[in-house]
């Protein structure tokens, strides 16, 4: 049954100027594009372009053209802090505090400007760019290793940027003199400017012809009826709590060790929680996500959307659709740490949390939801001087994503997923005529999809030459290294993604994730993205696909033959050694009935075996209200003497490890430290 | 006696002729079923109906040009050869990878891109250009021929050549193809240093895969039609409309057919932009609905021309005119949301089963069945009467439509009528936005099944004053291949500061003297070809470029300016300019002199056939019907009226003065 929705507006006008609204936003995104500087503006698209009531809702947001990061974006406090108001203002920040988690990372710098009709404010325009430099420890500003925000770059709280039509050019100095490439960035937000300009352009004609009470009512109906819209999609849902959780994985993180984000999805009639109660705490590491726990976090509810745009593409795309999605991220933990976290590689956590969702929706609906795509949204990014000047050249290089996972229904995409199918990837001709590399390879993985009755997509394959001395690679974001994307129902897990570097005149040699990698002359960078997950057992694919595959080079004759059961010589299917191979994979117990619904691949299983759902949460227990910095030391010791201890706490005695906890707080405290 | 020129047009349902007058512009226009897989035997049939009921034999046709949506439907239906690439080592999933955004980007239920070349008829060949042009790894001539022998085993019949940076130096793309020409002589290569030669990879790769895709049915469909031309008796020069407007002769256009795409409905916007010449109006735009879509385009001066475009699930980047689909078409289903929203489109009910009231078993409501609801269109007003549509269907279907919005059967026709209406102003203001022009300064002309039956209401709702419905509107496009002129467009990469505009003066002189030789091939004389300079610019820094007009002598730093305030609606005088490539248009105009009285008017006032019930925003107003053929040229009349014709049916709503010109052109005004 759906949700009964009478719009406020005469229902065939509130269309008609639904239509108009959603025209502004893609305008703004077109101007945007074609008017911005840095590669990750105009060819990537990092953009959010909105119209936003003054209550701070989106209530039209580009669909066509930008990030699909919008819903749930919530300017109410940095609207407040604003202002006040005058026409032709423009306010900006960048602040995570001050804007209570709109803003998530240094390098999204907001903009916002009001919109009247006849002296009354009818909404703003809005739009975040990410700059491609805001300053920092690194090219780029983003180092995974970082340890507080600070090592981020430049912090500008809210601020008026242009009073009444002028631009304040002194404000915009301090801004670009923190940042790496001043006349870069300096485009870029000129050509935000007028996309906001443009916007307040089309609406005010809007008002003109309708009047601002009719506007105001139809901004309001849209997002009214988005969240009719969402309210009937949950209900479609079975009640129930639905737990899952995933990790980021540890190379980059203090000591090593794999951060959980754990999920209930709780749904209530037309009601979801995202409740990440359990999950583990912040880290001095750049993954921390500052949602400050609000309602419909933009960056917590990226699954919810998606989904919610999956299952119906009609859905309109505004704040509507997360009214009905409460958020608990408690105090302290990765998606919600104190102010100051370091934070600049959150996302690597916002894709985790949006796979997590639909891993928690898939316990809900078995045969509706996906397997796990690729995990990684990771942006390269490089620094190297120009040869004859010397100037320092900063630019995104590539966002890397890898395969999807397999639908029950169809396989994956190649070399791209669902949840990072925002982003335009770069043209390699425009990247070799901006900086001095050479681009090797941008080419499919055979073999790393993972296989099923539908087959995940394969991840990719990119090889980065540079061709000066003193350059510097960044890649944040790099995941699925260690734990595979799962697979589903049986179907096999997609392969992990890799890095390489190799020296000139010789053999790439396997490295960790990229954090600030020096590069030399002539040295090669590989990055290998994952491939998605598979769906299904992989003996029960039709071998006419199986064959294509292997004709298409995406699939081995060798995996061919041992995973699917399909055996090709020259060409062709031997059918009955086929039909022998799939009966012995079946006898084997490749998909047990009834299939599991996951399968996570042996180092995740191996990982859960030593660190199983109730020692992980008993552990962040014992551990709860200790201030962030203390939290991390005492945490790791008791994970110590847990892993020392093993046979003692089995099975689980949650007091022994509460003991063990104080011991340590005593052990740590400034008293036995000074008489040590 | 005065010559006649031949255009046709051959689309999916109908194939349409039209013959022109060269002496008087006089238009006769003919419509047979385009015959499915022989689309030629349509044509000649066509032909040959038109030369007999105009009393002419083949020797009057002194031109024939041809356009056709043959090429789109190939690439829509991927019904096109199996076609091989070849690339630089590295990258052989261009196709795949494309620029990795997804359609309909975090859907995880939207269908798989599906690349027009399977990744098993793709081989990499060693070679290596860089940015500069220089070559860093000389090519590998004979992996490029093994590579092509395994192609041509694996199927293959038509290749596609794409390296990195071939629109700096195409050298090696060049030798490349000398090898295969000597090893393959009759196998279909082309290469996208000469299909289109612009940066980014991708875009480039796929219009050089497109044009081989299309290459094989392109070249036999060129190839039988003049064949059957020439049977017939006709001798005169076989033009085709590209995709720019223009015309190139038979043999280039099947040796680049990717550039002929668009030839259908360019010729359209042609023809509007010829008819708008005699009729004196420079600032127009064109609306083209018929069964599945409302396309518009932008004439001032000349139609404005767009270097990217849509096919199916590609872009195309090509100079072509700039047409742009802004919503729904008289077949379009209405359809209520869950919500009781009420939506229309993007679903069309097609030619088959059509809309409702065809009564060939489609149930849902259409555009078309509220056109008919309304009292807009009648029972009987198609084709002169030889179709007849279903009053009772359209009302069960759009009645069903009205329980959903809790609306009488009247107000629901009504309400899809001003929605799909809203649908196309959506689209229209951004279109306005990116192009820079003010719309209060622009007519309309309207064509198509359903561009006259919908024109008034999308002006009224668009603020746009002034109509025009062209004499033949349902045959637009074959006026226009008939009428076309020769036209082609020659590009060239220079990347380099506005410091050297000298430097750009002699590129563009070179380029005016191979645009002569090129007209010279052609058989053309040159004397009175115009040749039209623009650059793409920007600021440096920026990626995307935009057209810039420029005069002889004229200063192209203050032209850049100013057009681009107009599009963006700022400006950045601190930074420096860059030319990315530099254009020239060749035109030959064609020897049309200008049209005349088509036909003369019987009597001076008009009697109406009947008059009609019409529901017109909540009001009931009884509409005159007239036989437009019979409205007197010069006479004024008031809306609302309903003018019926073989081929479309006008509504004049209220609000509008109409009167008809000498040429057979409707125009209308708002009133006050």
């Amino acid at each position: 049954m759906s949700e009964t929705f009478t719009p406020k507006s005469d229902p065939v006008l509130f269309e008609i100027l639904r239509c108009q609204f959603q025209g502004v936003v893609e305008e703004m995104g077109e101007l945007l594009t074609h008017c911005g500087h840095t590669v990750f503006v105009k060819e990537t698209q990092d953009f959010i372009v909105a119209l936003v009531t003054p209550r701070g809702e989106v209530a039209a947001c580009s669909v066509d053209i930008g990030l699909w990061i919008g819903v749930g974006q919530n300017f109410k406090a940095v609207f407040d802090a604003g202002g006040p108001y005058r026409p032709g203002d423009v306010w900006f920040t960048n602040d995570p505090e001050q804007s209570r988690g709109l803003v998530t990372h240094l390098l999204d710098v907001f903009c916002w400007r009001p919109i009247y009709h006849e002296g009354e404010l009818v909404c703003f325009a809005a739009a975040f760019i990410h700059c491609t430099d805001v300053g920092g420890l690194a090219p780029g500003s983003i180092a995974p290793s970082a340890v507080d925000q600070h090592q981020e770059g430049v912090v500008i709280p809210v601020t008026r940027l242009v009073a009444e039509g002028e631009m304040r050019e002194d404000v915009l100095r301090i801004f670009l003199r923190n940042c790496r490439v001043p006349d870069k960035n300096r485009g870029d937000v000129l050509a935000m400017l007028g996309a906001l300009k443009r916007a307040e352009l089309r609406v005010t004609g809007l008002a003109e012809k309708f009047g601002g009470d009719v506007l105001r009512t139809a901004l309001d109906d849209v997002l009214d009826y988005a969240e009719a819209q969402a309210r009937s999609l949950i209900r479609e849902v079975p009640d129930g709590d639905y737990a899952f959780w995933d990790y980021l994985e540890g190379d980059l993180m203090p000591e090593g060790r794999h951060v959980r984000i754990r999920l209930t999805l709780r749904i209530r009639g037309d009601e979801m929680l995202l409740d990440f109660e359990g999950t583990d705490p912040q880290v001095a590491a750049a993954f921390n996500l500052p949602s400050y726990s609000t309602d419909g976090h933009y960056l917590l509810v990226m699954g919810v959307v998606n989904f919610m745009r999956s299952v119906n593409p009609h859905t309109v795309y505004n704040s509507g659709l997360v009214r009905a999605v409460r958020v608990n991220a408690p105090r302290g933990s990765l998606l919600n740490p104190e102010p100051g976290a370091p934070i600049g590689a959150r996302q690597a956590t916002f894709f985790r949390v949006a796979d997590i969702v639909l891993g928690a929706l898939a316990h809900a609906w078995r045969e509706r939801m996906p397997a796990a795509g690729c995990g990684q949204g990771s942006i390269m990014v490089m620094a190297a001087p120009d040869f004859s000047t010397g100037t320092n050249l900063v630019s995104t290089v590539q966002p890397l994503v890898g395969g999807s996972g397999a639908r029950p229904w169809d396989d994956g995409t190649e070399g791209v997923d669902f949840t990072t199918g925002f982003y335009r990837n770069i043209p390699n001709e425009v990247l070799e005529s901006e900086m001095p590399v050479l681009v090797e390879r941008y080419a499919l993985i055979p073999d790393s999809g993972g296989a099923g009755r539908t087959r995940g997509g394969c991840g990719l394959h990119y090889s980065l030459r540079l061709l000066v001395p003193g350059g510097v690679v960044t890649a944040r974001g790099m995941e699925r290294f260690h734990f595979q994307p799962w697979g589903r129902e049986a179907g096999r897990p997609g392969d992990t993604g890799r890095a390489f570097l190799q020296a000139p005149g010789e053999e790439p040699r396997q490295i960790e994730k990229i954090n600030v990698l020096d590069v030399p002359a002539g040295g090669v960078v590989h990055a290998h993205s994952a491939g998605g997950g598979g769906f299904g057992p992989p003996r029960e694919r039709d071998p006419a696909l199986v064959l294509r595959d292997v004709e298409d080079g995406l699939v081995t004759p060798e995996s061919a033959g041992e995973v699917y059961g399909v055996i090709i010589q020259d060409g062709r299917i031997l059918e009955k050694e086929t039909e022998e191979r799939r009966r012995l994979l079946a006898d084997e117990g490749d998909g047990a009935t009834p299939p599991a619904p996951f399968s996570f691949g042996v180092n995740r299983e191996a990982f859960e075996r030593l660190w199983p759902d109730d020692l992980q949460l008993a552990v962040n227990r014992a551990t709860e209200g200790i201030p962030p910095a203390i939290r991390q030391h005492v945490r790791f010791e008791a994970m110590r003497a847990v892993e020392e201890a093993r046979s003692v706490v089995e099975p689980l005695d949650e007091s022994w490890l509460e003991a063990r906890v104080s011991e340590i707080i005593e052990r740590m405290s400034p008293r036995s430290t000074h008489s040590a | 006696m005065s010559g006649w020129r031949i255009g046709v047009d051959v689309g999916g349902t109908f194939t349409d002729v039209a013959l022109v007058e060269e002496a008087t512009g006089r238009v006769g226009v003919y419509k047979v079923p385009t015959t499915v897989g022989e689309p030629v035997s349509g044509v000649l049939e066509g032909v040959r109906e038109g030369l007999a009921r105009e009393g002419l034999d083949s020797a009057d046709v002194v031109y024939f040009g041809a356009g056709s949506t043959l090429a789109v439907n190939t690439i829509i239906q991927r019904s096109g050869e199996p076609t091989g690439l070849l690339v630089t080592q590295g990258f052989r999933d261009v196709l795949e990878i494309r620029r990795t955004r997804l359609p309909d980007a975090p859907s995880f239920e939207a269908a798989r891109p599906v690349p027009l070349v399977r990744r098993a008829h793709v081989r990499e060949v060693r070679e290596r250009v860089g940015a500069d042009g220089a070559v860093l790894r000389p090519l590998d001539t004979d992996s490029v021929v093994q590579g092509v022998e395994e192609l041509l085993e694996a199927g293959v019949t038509a290749l596609a050549v794409s390296f990195l940076h071939t629109y700096i130096n195409p050298a090696h793309e060049q030798v490349a193809q000398a090898a295969i020409a000597e090893c393959w002589p009759d196998l279909f290569v082309c290469a996208s240093w000469e299909t289109w030669p612009q940066q980014r990879e991708y875009e480039r790769t796929l219009v050089c895969v497109m044009n081989a895709y299309v290459g094989a049915t392109m070249r036999s469909y060129y190839g039988k039609l003049e064949e059957g031309l020439r049977a017939m008796g006709i001798g005169c020069p076989v033009q085709i409309t590209q995709s720019n407007g223009g015309t190139v002769s038979i043999g280039e256009a099947a040796r680049i057919p990717v550039r002929t795409m668009f030839s259908g409905p360019a010729s359209g916007v042609m023809a509007a932009a010829k008819a708008a010449r005699e009729y004196g109006e420079a600032k127009l735009f064109t609306l083209d609905m018929g069964g599945t879509s409302a396309d518009m385009s932008l004439i001032d001066g000349a139609p404005r021309v767009s270097v990217e475009s849509t096919i199916g699930d590609f872009p195309l980047f090509l100079p072509a005119v700039a047409i742009e689909t802004i919503g729904a078409g008289g077949g379009s289903i209405a359809w209520v949301d869950p919500h009781g929203v009420l939506k229309v489109g993007p679903r069309s009910a097609g030619a088959d089963p059509g809309p409702a009231c065809y009564d060939r078993g489609g149930r849902e409501p259409t555009v078309t069945d509220a056109y008919l609801v309304t009292g807009v269109l009648g029972e009987n007003d198609l084709l002169g009467g030889r179709m007849t549509l279903s009053r009772a269907r359209a009302e069960d279907a759009v009645g069903s439509l009205g329980e959903a919005l809790g609306m009488e059967t009247i107000r629901a026709a009504e309400a899809v009528l001003r929605v799909a209406t809203a649908n196309m102003v959506a689209s229209f203001l951004p279109m306005i936005a990116r192009y820079g022009v003010d719309h209060r300064e622009f007519s309309l002309q309207a064509y198509g099944g359903a561009g006259p039956t919908h024109a008034f209401m999308l002006a009224a709702e668009a603020g746009i004053q002034r109509l025009v419905i062209p004499h033949a509107p349902g045959a637009m496009c074959a006026v226009g291949a008939a009428v076309a002129d020769v036209q082609m467009d020659f590009v060239r990469s220079v990347r380099a500061g506005l410091s050297d505009e000298k430097g750009m003066e002699e590129m563009f002189t070179e380029m005016e003297e191979t645009a002569r030789s090129w007209l010279a091939e052609q058989g053309l004389e040159t004397a009175s070809a115009e040749f039209e300079r623009s650059a793409d610019m920007r600021y440096e820094g920026q990626s995307f470029e935009i057209m810039v007009g420029l005069d002889r002598n004229g200063d192209a730093q203050e032209a850049f300016q100013r057009r681009y305030e107009e599009t963006f609606g700022y400006l950045d005088p601190d930074s420096a300019i860059e030319v990315l490539q530099i254009r020239m248009l060749a035109r030959v105009p064609n020897r049309m002199v200008g049209a005349a009285s088509s036909r003369l008017c019987e009597s001076d006032r008009p009697e109406p056939v009947e008059t009609r019930e019409v529901t017109h925003q909540g009001r009931q107003l009884a509409v005159p019907v007239y036989q437009r053929a019979r409205i007197p040229t010069g006479l004024k009349l008031s809306g609302p009226a309903v003018l019926l014709q073989y081929d479309t049916t006008v509504f004049v709503t209220p609000g509008f003065a109409f009167w008809a010109d000498a040429a057979g052109n409707l125009h209308a005004e708002a009133d006050g």
